[in-house]
């Protein structure tokens, strides 16, 4: 089609009505649309106008992210045992529109004696590769696994955990993920040491052990001491994408100083972190936050002791006026917190009867998944497969 | 032939003018995505040239061209690519309006979308000549609502 100099129209038509605008506005990032808030005062406060929330909410929904392409959901599920019971973890393989179809999946062999409260690193995989981690006592497990080749390898015991033989260490895992850069997959954790009771320390072989982070590189296949001072997680929401692993802290670093609440990322791959503090109408003492990936963004649900939750999303990382107010959820009753977010704008919750439920954003329609699990131990996966081996190499 | 076609065959073409007198031919499956073009359709028949008083013959072919696509269920994103790739802003701006016009919603999604990725990154001056509002912030408001969002313009070329 032959392009020509100059309109032949009657008139160059100028103003978009605004109606018209929002349709073009509703699928703009976030960071763009703040901008543009200095068009005009009526655009300012887009997120104000419920005709261009709803269209901005729709799109958001719809909007199919590319980290989503090609995979489905598990859910790792912990009973709430009755007396005598035991603590079981049992993972599950939803499929589905309505995830009527749930496939147990049987733990790989390090887990067959003892399946209680394993831990599913970041809530992500790898080319099909799953980080497992249990803590039970003074046994450690970490572990990769691939649920669909059955092929596990057992990440080795870390040189640091021992330093003093008078220092029990604690560990606690952060993050697994991807540097693409080398072609590797990392293991992010922080070490904490504690003296040993009844037990007397000869003078001479004192040593005072720090707190630290250590990162397992499966490349090299062992664990490096991390020189750096990072904030640590204040909850089990630990995130990765594309590289970056993500949890939020209330400490200032490891040595546990009370702060206001802040995202923390940490770069699997040049190992730096950026930490994105909330802005001041999301902290309040009665809030409880839970940091959630949904449909591709950075988001955190908020709520209280009602059945409101609010979700707001990051604009950008590292700019904490970013945190834009995107959807609220009401009411939803008996409906206690969420357990994670599916992929096309699904949120997972689990209820006060410890039913296991999901919320659909487009329909607002709430479904039992037909599990129950206990409070706090039940988290969504969004899981790619494959059949390459651990490490693809 | 027993019986007469009626308007749902499939080789139908309904006659569409546009508003500087010229004549386009279109398919009436095609013609049914556009519901405003069907509500004039079955107004006035769909024997009669249908004017389009709205849309221009720079125009309309190439939204005509999308909707034959559309009709043999070939709209790939290569295609979509390809249609907009010697567009200026102005010129999809000019197509985004008149499929608004007819009521065309596939290809109005379509070129909201285009539209808001080539907006990405623009200035706030652009954005407004582009949609044609006036700016109302005082100076003063102007300038506090820039600071406060300061982070949203890092990055960005900012024209005069």
């Amino acid at each position: 089609m032959e392009k020509s100099m100059g309109a032949t129209n009657a008139k160059v038509i100028n103003h978009i009505p605004e109606d018209l605008a929002f349709s073009i506005l509703s699928k703009l990032p976030l960071k763009s649309l703040k901008r543009f808030g200095c068009v005009r005062r009526s655009w300012a406060l887009l997120f104000e106008n419920l005709h261009f929330l709803n269209m901005y909410r729709n799109y958001f929904i719809s909007n199919n992210h590319s980290y989503y392409d090609g995979t489905s959901i598990l859910l790792n599920q912990t009973n709430n045992p009755l007396s005598g019971e035991a603590f079981h973890s049992t993972l599950y393989l939803l499929s589905g529109e309505r995830f009527e179809n749930m496939v147990k999946l049987d733990w790989p062999p390090p887990f067959h004696e003892d399946d209680s409260f394993i831990e599913i690193l970041s809530k992500t995989s790898v080319n099909g590769t799953l980080c497992l981690a249990q803590k039970n006592g003074m046994d450690l497990k970490c572990l990769f696994w691939n649920p669909t080749t059955d092929e596990f390898k057992i990440i080795p015991s870390s040189p640091f955990l021992y330093q003093s033989p008078y220092m029990e260490p604690t560990v606690n895992f952060n993050g697994f993920g991807y540097d693409h850069v080398r072609d590797d997959y990392k293991v992010l954790r922080w070490l904490c040491f504690f003296n040993i009771t009844d037990v007397e320390v000869p003078w001479e072989d004192y040593l005072d052990v720090d707190a630290m982070w250590e990162i397992y590189s499966l490349r090299s296949n062992s664990w490096t001491k991390l020189d750096i001072e990072m904030p640590t997680s204040a909850s089990n929401e630990k995130l990765h994408v594309d590289g970056v692993c993500h949890w939020w802290s209330i400490n200032d670093d490891i040595n546990c100083y009370d702060s206001p609440p802040r995202l923390v990322s940490f770069d699997l791959c040049n190992e730096v972190f950026l930490t994105t503090h909330l802005s001041s109408d999301m902290i309040d003492p009665l809030n409880i936050l839970h940091l959630t990936l949904l449909n591709g963004f950075i988001a955190f649900i908020i709520y209280d002791q009602t059945t409101t939750f609010h979700i707001r999303i990051l604009g950008e990382l590292g700019v904490k006026e970013s945190w834009t107010k995107v959807f609220i959820l009401e009411p939803l009753p008996s409906i206690e917190h969420p357990i994670g977010a599916g992929r096309k704008g699904e949120i997972f919750f689990r209820k006060d009867d410890d039913e296991l439920v999901w919320f659909d954003l487009s329909t607002q329609m709430i479904e039992e998944l037909g599990v129950k699990g206990r409070e706090h131990c039940c988290h969504i996966v969004i899981y790619k497969d494959s059949l390459l081996p651990i490490g693809g190499f | 032939m027993a019986q007469e076609a009626s308007s749902s065959t499939s080789s139908k073409t309904i006659s569409l003018k546009t508003g500087d007198g010229e004549i386009f031919e279109i398919e009436a499956s095609a013609a049914k995505q556009m519901k405003t073009v069907q509500r004039l359709i079955d107004d006035l028949g769909d024997d009669i040239t249908i004017p389009l008083h709205n849309v221009f013959s720079k125009e309309l072919p190439k939204i005509i061209e999308y909707y034959k696509k559309d009709i043999t269920g070939e709209i790939t994103k290569d295609f979509e690519a390809e249609f907009v790739k010697d567009l200026n802003d102005d010129e999809v701006k000019v197509l985004f309006l008149a499929a608004n016009y007819l009521d065309a919603n596939k290809l109005f999604e379509f070129l909201s979308q285009n539209i808001a990725d080539r907006l990405e990154s623009k200035s706030v001056e652009y954005v407004r000549k582009y949609f044609g509002v006036e700016n109302d912030f005082t100076p003063e408001e102007e300038s506090k609502l820039r600071e406060e969002r300061a982070w949203s313009f890092r990055g960005i070329k900012e024209d005069e």
